[in-house]
C-alpha cells in the first residue's frame, strides 16, 4: 500500500472571465476514502470538479492523481486515467435511450473488471427496467442513477459527485445514499459536493468547507456536524 | 386600520409558470414588489430563480401565469420592450461591453433610451457624456471611465452592470446575481448602495443572491423557492425561524430543524 | 401534362434529391459534431467526379458492375483525402473563430478549383458509358432515364447504411452524444479527435460518392462544385444543420422542386427555391428539424481596444494621400490612372464589408451580390433605359439596398456560420439569374461596351477619387456613430444589447443596408472602368477576394480593408504576371493568414504598437 493521496490538489486557481472562482485550494483524497466539499451556492464547487476532470483548462496549480500530474490533460484522458464524473446537471444525453447511454461510458479495449454490467445493474436495481426509455423521459431521481452508473463503466479509482441530491426528493436521496455505500464497499474513492448536509454527513468521513472559493476549515466530518459555529457561518442560512 | 399605501405594487407576479420541455422550471411562483423595497429569491441551485428573472424581464416567456408591472400585463412581451417600460436588469454572467470605455458602455444604454440607436450622423463619443458620468459618479467610477472595459476587474464589471441598468432611469431593477465574484467588501458596498438608490428613488429591486449575510441584511423581503415551487415569503425574521427554509438548505431531518443534530 | 411525364419529372427530382442529400447529409454531420461549415465540401464532390472519370477510364469500365466498382472506390479515395485535409488542416482549426474555419476550408477549395484543371486539364469529361446502365424505361408514356434510378436507390442504400450506422453502432452512439454534449461525451473518456476525423472522413467519403455517382448523368467539368456546396448550403439551411432527417426532407423538397419547377415555370425556378427559403425562415429560423440556435457572443474581436478618435497622423496621411492621387494624372498615363482606379473601386468594396464583418461581426460570404447588383443595374440601366453616366451611377447603390434590404431581412434572422451560409447562397442564386437569364443580361458574355462617349477618362477618374474618399469617409465614420456603437453592442454582447432596448436583427439590417450601398457603388463605378460587366461580379470569388483584403488589413479599423485592398490588388496583379494559378497561391495565402496572422496586417501592427498597454 502506498501512502501517498490518491487525489492532491494543490495550490488550484482557477477564474471565469475575470472572476476568480477558486482562489489556490489544497485538498486531498486517499485511497478508499469518501469527501465531502460543502459550500453554499457559488461557493466554487462545481468549478473545482469541472477543474479536476478537465473541463476547465483556464486554471492554475497542481492535480496529482496516483502521483501523476493530470491538470493540463483533455477530459478524456483524466476519464482513462481512472476519475469518472457526474456533473451537476447530470448531462444526460436526452436524445438517446439509457442503454446507449451507458454505452458511451463503457470502456472498450479496456477491460472493466471491477464495474460490469451486472455489477451496475445490482445497485441500481431500478436502471434494468429503463434500459430502453429515452433519456428525455426520465425523473430526476433516474437521471441521476443514468449518469452514475455511466460513469461506473468508465472504471474510475476516484468518482466525483457534483451535488447529486440537488432536487431530488428526500425518499430518493436515501436511496441515493445506499447506492453510495454500495459503491464505497467496492473500495471506490468518492469527492462529493453538497449543500445537503445531513446527507453528506451520512456518507463522508472528511469533509472540507469551501466559501467564496477558499477552504475555510477542514477535519472529520464528525466535526463539521457538530460543530455549531462553523455550521452557522459557512452552511446554515 | 386604513391601508398605508391604496396603490397597487409596483411588480406582481401571479402563478408563474415555466416548462422547459417535460419539467416545470417554475411552479405557480407569485410575488410582489413594492416601490423603494428591496425583495430577495433564495434558494438552492435549480430551484428556478434564475428562470423566474428571465420570465419576468422576458428573455425567456411564461408559459402560464401573469407579470404586471404597475398593473398592466407585460408578460409574453420582448425584453426590449420591458426595458421601455422602465425596467433594468443586470447579469449574473456580466454582460459588458469589453472593447468599449466604461463610460461609453453607459453612453450607448443612453443613446438606446433616448433613441437616438438609428442615426448613423450623428457622433456618439459626446452623446449624453455628462449624464453618463454622472452615473459613473454614482456608482464610483469616475476614475475609470475612459479604460477599456476588457481590462477592469470583475467587481468593477459588476458596478458598471448598475450603471448600465440605471441608464433607462429604471422604476424596477432585476438583479441577478448583482455580487456574484465579488470581493465581501465591495459586496457589502454595492448593495448598500442599491438599498440606497432604492429607497432615494423609489425603485423596486428584486434580487438573487448568494451571500446569505447580504440577504438578510438588506431584503425587506425573501422570497425562498425549491424545485419551482414558491416555499416562503416574508421578512428576514421569519424566514430564518422557518425549519422548512432550513431544510431544503440542510436536508431532511427526523426530528426538528435544528441544525446541532448529530450525524446519524 | 400526362401523369407519365409528371411521375418522370418527379422521378428526375427524386434522382436530384439523391445527389443533395448524399452531399448534405455529410456536411451537416460534419456540422453537428465539430461545429465547423466545410466550404470544401463541394469541392470534395467535384473531385469524386474526376477520380471516377479516372477509374472508369482507366479500367475501362464497360459493364455495370466495374462501373459501380470503380465509383464507391473513387469514394473511398476521395475519403482517404477528407481524412488527410482533416488531420493536416482542420485538426488545428476547431479553436480557431468562425470566420477563419469557413475561410480555411474555402481555401481548401480554392486549391483544389486550381490543382483539378492541372491534371485533368479545363474540358468537361464524359465518363465511358455502360450500355446496361443507360437508356430508359417507358413509364405510362414517358421515357425516364433508367440511371435515375439507379441513383435513388444507391442513396436509398447509403441512407440504409447511414441508418444502421447511427442507431445500431457503439460509433453511431457516440456520434449522437456528441453532437449533443461533446464535453460530457470527453469526460466520460472518448477521445473526441477520432471521432471528428472519422466523421469528417464520412462527410466527404459521402461527398465522393455523390459526385462519381453524377457521371452517369452528366460530365466531370469545374462548376460543379461551387454549384454543390451552393445547392447543399439551401438544403441544410432549409432543414437544419446537423439533423440527418433535415437533410433527406430537404432534399427532396429542393430536388422534387426544381424538376417539376423546371417542367411548370422554367424561368423562375431559382426564385422558387429563394423564396421556399424565404418561407421556411420566417418561420423557423434554424430550420425545419434544427435546433435554435442561443444568442452567442462573438468571440473573435473581444479583446480588440476601444475606438479612437481618428488620430493626428492617421488624417495627415490621408490627406497626403488624397493630394497625391489629386495630382497623380500629371504623372500617370492611362494605364496607370486605370489602374489608381481599379485600386480605388477595390478600397470602396472592401471597406463597405469592413463595416459588416469588423464592427457588425457578422461573417458574410455573399457581400459581391451587392457589388454584382450595382454594376448590372449600371449595364441594364444604359442598355435598357439609356441612362446617362451620372444617372446609372446614382441607380447602382439604390438598387443594391434594395436587394440588400430584402436579404438583409432573411440574413438578419440567423447569426454565425448560418448567416454566412445564407449569405453565400442568396448571392449565388442571384449569380445564376445573371448567368441563365441571357436574353438580358447576356449570361456569360456579360454585358460590354458601356463606357459612355462623352465621358473623359479623367473626368471618370476624378469622380472616382471623390467618391472613394466621400464612401470611405463615411463608411470609417459610422463605427464611431450612435449607430456604430449600438451595432458593436449587438457583436459583443446580444444579450445586453436586447436588455438595454436595442433591436439587434434591425440594427444589423440597417448596416448590412448600408454597406450594401457602398458595395453597389464600387459595382457600378467598375462597370464604368472596366466598360463591361460579367457575372463573375457577383461570384463567391469576389466575395472571397473581399474578406481577404479585410483580412490582410485587419478588422479593428477602416485603415485595414484601405491598407488591405491596395496590398491585395498589386499582390494579384503581380502574381498574375508570372503563373495564372492564382487560386492555389490565394488559397495558400489564406491558409497562412489564419494560421499565421489572423489579426490581419495593420491589426498585428497596431496590436504591436499597443504592446502591453492592453493586456
Amino acid at each position: 500500500m502506498t501512502s501517498s493521496p490518491l487525489l492532491e490538489v494543490s495550490g488550484l486557481v482557477a477564474r471565469y472571465g475575470k472572476a476568480r472562482v477558486l482562489d489556490g485550494l489544497d485538498l486531498t483524497v486517499n485511497r478508499g476514502e469518501t469527501v465531502a466539499i460543502l459550500g453554499r451556492n457559488g461557493a466554487g464547487k462545481s468549478t473545482l470538479m469541472k477543474c479536476i476532470i478537465g473541463l476547465i483548462t483556464e486554471k492554475t496549480g497542481s492535480i496529482r492523481f496516483n502521483g501523476a500530474e493530470i491538470a493540463t490533460l483533455p477530459p478524456y484522458k483524466v476519464s482513462r486515467a481512472g476519475i469518472g464524473y457526474v456533473p451537476e446537471e447530470r448531462r444526460i444525453f436526452t436524445e438517446l435511450t439509457v442503454r446507449e447511454n451507458l454505452e458511451v461510458g463503457r470502456l472498450r479495449g479496456r477491460s472493466n473488471t471491477r464495474w460490469p454490467l451486472d455489477r451496475i445493474i445490482e445497485i441500481f436495481p431500478n436502471l434494468k427496467r429503463l434500459l430502453d426509455r429515452p433519456g428525455a423521459q426520465m425523473s430526476g431521481g433516474e437521471q441521476q442513477m443514468v449518469t452514475m452508473a455511466r460513469t461506473l463503466l468508465t472504471g474510475p479509482d476516484l468518482i466525483l459527485l457534483d451535488e447529486p441530491s440537488e432536487g431530488l426528493a428526500p425518499v430518493i436521496v436515501d436511496q441515493m445514499a445506499g447506492m453510495i455505500r454500495d459503491m464505497q464497499a467496492s473500495g471506490l474513492s468518492i469527492l462529493i459536493s453538497e449543500q445537503n448536509m445531513r446527507f453528506a454527513s451520512k456518507i463522508s468521513q472528511r469533509a472540507y468547507l469551501l466559501e467564496r472559493g477558499e477552504i475555510k476549515f477542514s477535519g472529520p466530518m464528525q466535526t463539521i456536524a457538530t460543530n455549531q459555529e462553523l455550521y452557522h457561518a459557512h452552511l446554515a442560512v | 386600520m386604513t391601508p398605508q399605501h391604496p396603490t397597487a405594487p409596483l411588480l406582481q407576479v401571479r402563478d408563474l409558470l415555466v416548462r422547459y420541455g417535460e419539467t416545470l422550471a417554475v411552479n405557480g411562483v407569485s410575488l410582489d414588489v413594492e416601490a423603494g423595497k428591496l425583495i430577495a429569491i433564495i434558494g438552492p441551485n435549480g430551484a428556478g430563480k434564475s428562470t423566474c428573472f428571465n420570465a419576468i424581464s422576458g428573455q425567456r416567456p411564461p408559459n402560464a401565469g401573469e407579470v404586471l408591472l404597475d398593473g398592466k400585463s407585460i408578460s409574453g412581451l420582448l425584453p426590449e420592450t420591458i426595458f421601455s417600460l422602465g425596467v433594468g436588469r443586470t447579469f449574473q454572467v456580466t454582460a459588458t461591453v469589453p472593447t468599449m470605455t466604461v463610460r461609453e458602455n453607459v453612453q450607448v444604454a443612453l443613446i438606446s433610451y433616448h433613441r437616438r440607436t438609428f442615426s448613423p450622423w450623428v457622433s456618439a463619443r459626446r452623446l449624453y457624456r455628462e449624464e453618463a458620468d454622472r452615473l459613473l459618479e454614482l456608482i464610483g467610477m469616475t476614475g475609470q471611465r475612459d479604460r477599456a472595459c476588457g481590462v477592469l476587474a470583475y467587481g468593477d464589471l459588476k458596478r458598471l452592470e448598475l450603471a448600465i441598468a440605471l441608464a433607462n432611469a429604471p422604476r424596477l431593477l432585476l438583479m441577478d446575481e448583482p455580487t456574484a465574484g465579488m470581493a465581501p467588501a465591495e459586496r457589502n458596498e454595492l448593495m448598500a448602495l442599491v438599498a440606497r438608490l432604492a429607497a432615494d428613488r423609489g425603485i423596486g429591486v428584486l434580487f438573487t443572491e448568494h451571500d446569505i449575510d447580504i440577504v438578510f441584511s438588506l431584503a425587506h423581503r425573501i422570497v425562498v423557492m425549491n424545485r419551482g415551487q414558491l416555499l416562503a415569503t416574508g421578512t428576514p425574521d421569519v424566514i430564518r425561524a422557518d425549519p422548512r427554509v432550513q431544510e431544503i438548505y440542510l436536508g431532511r431531518d427526523d426530528h426538528t430543524g435544528s441544525a446541532e443534530k448529530q450525524p446519524s | 401534362m400526362s401523369l407519365g411525364l409528371f411521375l418522370a419529372q418527379a422521378l428526375t427530382g427524386l434522382a436530384s434529391a439523391a445527389t443533395l442529400f448524399l452531399v448534405s447529409v455529410g456536411l451537416s454531420l460534419v456540422f453537428g459534431i465539430t461545429r465547423v461549415v466545410n466550404f470544401a465540401h463541394g469541392a470534395f464532390f467535384m473531385v469524386g467526379a474526376y477520380v471516377g472519370y479516372t477509374l472508369t477510364n482507366y479500367f475501362a469500365a464497360s459493364d455495370a458492375l466495374s462501373y459501380w466498382l470503380c465509383v464507391v472506390a473513387a469514394a473511398v479515395i476521395v475519403g482517404a483525402i477528407g481524412m488527410a485535409v482533416e488531420l493536416l488542416l482542420m485538426r488545428r482549426m476547431y479553436k480557431v473563430p468562425e470566420l477563419f474555419q469557413l475561410l480555411a476550408t474555402f481555401a481548401v477549395s480554392l486549391l483544389i478549383d486550381d490543382i483539378l484543371p492541372i491534371i485533368f486539364g479545363p474540358e468537361d469529361l464524359l465518363a465511358p458509358r455502360v450500355r446496361s446502365l443507360r437508356g430508359g424505361i417507358d413509364l405510362f408514356g414517358a421515357r425516364m432515364p433508367v440511371y435515375d434510378l439507379y441513383m435513388i436507390a444507391a442513396a436509398a442504400i447509403v441512407l440504409l447504411l447511414l441508418y444502421i450506422a447511427i442507431t445500431r453502432t457503439r460509433w453511431g452512439v457516440l456520434i449522437r452524444a456528441a453532437t449533443q454534449d461533446r464535453d460530457m461525451v470527453g469526460a466520460l473518456g472518448v477521445n473526441q479527435a477520432w471521432l471528428f476525423t472519422g466523421v469528417f472522413t464520412l462527410g466527404v467519403f459521402l461527398a465522393g460518392l455523390a459526385g462519381a455517382l453524377q457521371l452517369g448523368r452528366t460530365s466531370a467539368n469545374l462548376g460543379m462544385g461551387t454549384s454543390a456546396i451552393t445547392e447543399a448550403f439551401v438544403v441544410v439551411v432549409i432543414g437544419g444543420m446537423g439533423s440527418v432527417t433535415g437533410a433527406l426532407v430537404a432534399a427532396i423538397l429542393i430536388g422534387e422542386l426544381s424538376a417539376l419547377g423546371v417542367a411548370y415555370f422554367p424561368q423562375l425556378n431559382l426564385v422558387l427555391m429563394f423564396l421556399i427559403m424565404a418561407a421556411v425562415l420566417a418561420v423557423r429560423p434554424s430550420g425545419l428539424f434544427g435546433k435554435p440556435e442561443a444568442l452567442t457572443r462573438q468571440h473573435e474581436f473581444s479583446d480588440e481596444p476601444p475606438l479612437r478618435a481618428i488620430s493626428r497622423p492617421l488624417a495627415f496621411a490621408a490627406i497626403a494621400l488624397l493630394a497625391l492621387l489629386t495630382i497623380a494624372p500629371a504623372v500617370l498615363g492611362t494605364y496607370g490612372l486605370s489602374v489608381v482606379v481599379d485600386v480605388m473601386i477595390a478600397i470602396v468594396f472592401a471597406g463597405s464589408l469592413y463595416l459588416i464583418l469588423g464592427p457588425g461581426g457578422l461573417v458574410t460570404f455573399g457581400h459581391a451580390c451587392y457589388f454584382g447588383v450595382g454594376a448590372y443595374a449600371v449595364a441594364l440601366g444604359i442598355r435598357y433605359a439609356g441612362l446617362s453616366f451620372a444617372s446609372a451611377l446614382v441607380l447602382a447603390p439604390l438598387a443594391a439596398s434594395l436587394f440588400a434590404l430584402a436579404f438583409g431581412w432573411l440574413s438578419v434572422r440567423v447569426s454565425g456560420v448560418y448567416f454566412a451560409m445564407l449569405t453565400f447562397a442568396l448571392a449565388q442564386i442571384v449569380w445564376s439569374v445573371v448567368f441563365q437569364w441571357y436574353d438580358v443580361t447576356g449570361g456569360d458574355n456579360g454585358l460590354i461596351g458601356l463606357w459612355p462617349t462623352s465621358l473623359s477618362p479623367l473626368v471618370f477618374y476624378f469622380v472616382t477619387l471623390a467618391l472613394t474618399a466621400g464612401s470611405i469617409a463615411i463608411l470609417g465614420w459610422i463605427p464611431h456613430s450612435a449607430l456604430g456603437y449600438a451595432l458593436r453592442v449587438t457583436r459583443d454582447s446580444p444579450a445586453r444589447a436586447a436588455a438595454i432596448g436595442i433591436d439587434v436583427r434591425l440594427v444589423r439590417l440597417f448596416a448590412f443596408v448600408i454597406a450594401s450601398l457602398f458595395a453597389g457603388l464600387a459595382g457600378g463605378l467598375s462597370a464604368f472602368a472596366k466598360g463591361s460587366v460579367f457575372p463573375t461580379a457577383i461570384s463567391i470569388g469576389r466575395s472571397i477576394d473581399g474578406l481577404v483584403m479585410v483580412l490582410m488589413g485587419g478588422v479593428e479599423s477602416i485603415a485595414g480593408p484601405v491598407v488591405g485592398a491596395a496590398m491585395f490588388y498589386l499582390m494579384q496583379t503581380e502574381i498574375l504576371r508570372y503563373t495564372d494559378r492564382w487560386r492555389l497561391v490565394l488559397g495558400v495565402l489564406i491558409i497562412l493568414i489564419v494560421l499565421v496572422f489572423p489579426k490581419g496586417v495593420v491589426g498585428s501592427i497596431s496590436q504591436r504598437l499597443r504592446g502591453e498597454e492592453s493586456r
